[in-house]
């Protein structure tokens, strides 16, 4: 609030005390007063004027930079109403009612949001596990009965459940609660469950699979370890020809541990690199192969973050892809705790 | 169609029966279809098996009957599985392995917790469901002696992971082992190369079909060393076989 603009604005004051002063200075002069009379007069008119503008604008100013001072620290700004207090003065007021008003209706309406987003994470969990029965009872039919198709029905299934994994992982990594359970684990257990459930299609694909120095003890959520491993995992064997190979191997630093999965696949064009991680991005590769979704790596991407681990992607063209991942050691997630 | 595949497995049943006793398995499900076809296939893979069909009082029915493991499912009509497994733990040491459609590390903890000794998530890899089940029943019930196969007077300790025959002995490598044990497991029919290598990743063994391939010539010749040279027949491109 400038006193310049302030006084601008309240340039009528002046000019009707103006005004008043050349008119009563006239009647009181014509009236026979002595000078020094009118003069005691116009004194006190003015002082009044200026006494009433200096308070009011040190009242409103004082006010309205608060609110201002108030408004720049906040990160939150929706918070602000929280943090200042009701003024003395009336127009001051209605802004703090009106200020009030609309965060009560904006926060309601974030409320109606947040349930509605909540409901329907509950109902998408829910209905990842209902779908888990049909799909238990269909492998154990086809298992039950066997035929020509089985073997490609079972990898169909198997399918079906990396999508669905997919779906709730993705409700996971979009809520902002920490929905994982931190414990010591062996590594080794995790990439060998990833690997086990891709088994099929590393034996259909003759791909030669070799694990070096898995055998550490780190603090993780397994199961999203397992998620994240299964979909590198999952594109290394879509984008590596038949008769390739995937190496995964472990290197100890001092405050991580950083798990390398490399393979001879087809590699990924440099212009695509930096953005593999995007929602929804597929890229030359993922045009090649209809079925991209463009929904793994970032899904990786965000469940890493939520557990404070880092990705990188490297990759030369016809060479291969390393996708490394860095986790940290358990001291770290101890101090997190 | 369905029961001449049922009588078909039952045929299968009596010959694959090796010789351990029958263990009697207890399904508790639900699901109508998972609970039938989980049956099927425990019974063709030798076992006896009972199922729960009425869901009241589910505790006490597991502990009235005298079965050897109990298969629970964790989502039941009107009770939570976890309950169960508490309450029958409170007076019956039976392995329990939960089977659930829940899969987080949260809910492996839980149900570990309130007494179940195992926890498979739905749908599960069957192969990798029969190797939990028989880990826990040998554990529970058979110490050493569970662990031993024979076919054609040929002894497979398991166990031990030696092979014996006419009072000789040779030893077993990891890999060796799981391909002489899926054998014995199949034996009289012919068990593919790639059924083989299926049940070596199942058990962190990944390899390819060169190193099975090497892995099958150094296990011949191993077998030699007992006078077993021909106790592995190969159907060229099939797979094994061992006969009875």
């Amino acid at each position: 609030m400038s006193k310049y603009t302030y006084l601008k604005e309240h340039f009528y004051i002046l000019v009707l005390g103006a005004l008043l002063s050349a008119l009563q200075g006239f009647f009181l002069l014509a009236s026979k007063l002595s000078i020094d009379t009118v003069i005691l007069f116009l004194v006190s008119i003015w002082s009044f004027i200026f006494g009433f503008l200096f308070i009011e604008y040190r009242q409103k100013n004082g006010y309205y930079k608060q609110l201002k001072d108030q408004l720049e620290r906040l990160d939150q700004k929706s918070l602000l109403i929280e943090v200042i207090d009701e003024p003395e003065f009336q127009e001051g007021r209605i802004l703090y009612q009106t200020l009030e008003e609309i965060n009560k209706n904006y926060n309601d309406r974030i409320a109606t949001y947040e349930k509605r987003e909540k409901d329907y994470k509950e109902y998408i969990e829910m209905w990842i596990h209902e779908i888990k029965s049909p799909l238990t009872a269909a492998k154990l039919m086809n298992t039950n009965h066997p035929s020509g198709i089985s073997k490609a029905l079972d990898l169909e299934i198997e399918r079906m459940n990396d999508y669905i994994e997919q779906a709730l992982y993705y409700a996971k990594s979009s809520d902002p609660s920490r929905d994982y359970v931190l414990k010591e684990i062996q590594l080794s257990d995790s990439i060998n469950a990833a690997v086990r459930r891709l088994k099929q299609r590393f034996i259909y694909k003759e791909i030669k699979l070799s694990i070096t120095n898995s055998d550490h003890m780190i603090t993780m959520d397994s199961k999203w370890l397992e998620f994240i491993l299964h979909q590198i995992l999952d594109n290394a064997l879509k984008y590596t020809d038949v008769g390739g190979s995937i190496h995964i191997d472990t290197v100890v630093h001092d405050q991580d541990l950083e798990v390398r999965i490399s393979d001879t696949g087809i590699g990924i064009d440099p212009k695509d690199v930096s953005r593999v991680f995007d929602r929804g991005f597929t890229g030359e590769n993922g045009r090649l192969e209809k079925k991209a979704t463009g929904m793994g790596l970032y899904l990786c991407k965000a469940l890493c973050d939520k557990l404070y681990m880092s990705i990188r992607l490297d990759s030369t063209v016809h060479k291969g892809t390393c996708v490394s991942i860095t986790i940290p050691n358990s001291r770290f997630y101890k101090n997190l705790l | 169609m369905r029961e001449r595949a049922n009588a078909r497995f039952c045929r299968f049943t009596t010959k694959f029966m090796y010789n351990k006793n029958m263990y009697k398995i207890l399904i508790v499900e639900d699901e109508i279809n998972i609970r039938d076809e989980l049956a099927t296939f425990l019974q063709t893979n030798g076992y006896d098996v009972q199922t729960v069909v009425d869901f009241c009082d589910v505790s006490k029915q597991i502990l009235d009957s005298d079965v050897h493991l109990i298969l629970l499912d964790l989502n039941l009509p009107g009770i939570d599985g976890n309950h169960i497994a508490k309450e029958v733990r409170k007076q019956s040491n039976v392995p329990m392995i939960i089977v659930t459609s829940r899969n987080t590390d949260l809910d492996e903890l839980m149900s570990m917790h309130m007494g179940a000794d195992d926890f498979v998530s739905k749908p599960y890899n069957l192969q990798i469901l029969l190797a939990r089940m028989e880990r826990l029943l040998n554990r529970s019930y058979e110490g050493d002696n569970g662990s031993k196969l024979f076919v054609a007077g040929v002894q497979l300790d398991v166990a031990k992971s030696t092979l014996t025959y006419n009072k000789q002995s040779i030893e077993l490598t990891k890999n060796e082992l799981r391909i002489m044990t899926t054998l014995f497991k199949h034996k009289n029919r012919i068990v593919l190369r790639e059924e083989l290598m299926s049940e070596m990743w199942d058990s962190d063994m990944f390899v390819d079909d060169n190193a099975l391939t090497v892995n099958m010539n150094r296990l011949r010749k191993k077998l030699a060393y007992i006078d077993l040279e021909n106790f592995i027949e190969t159907k060229r491109g099939m797979g094994y076989l061992i006969n009875e």
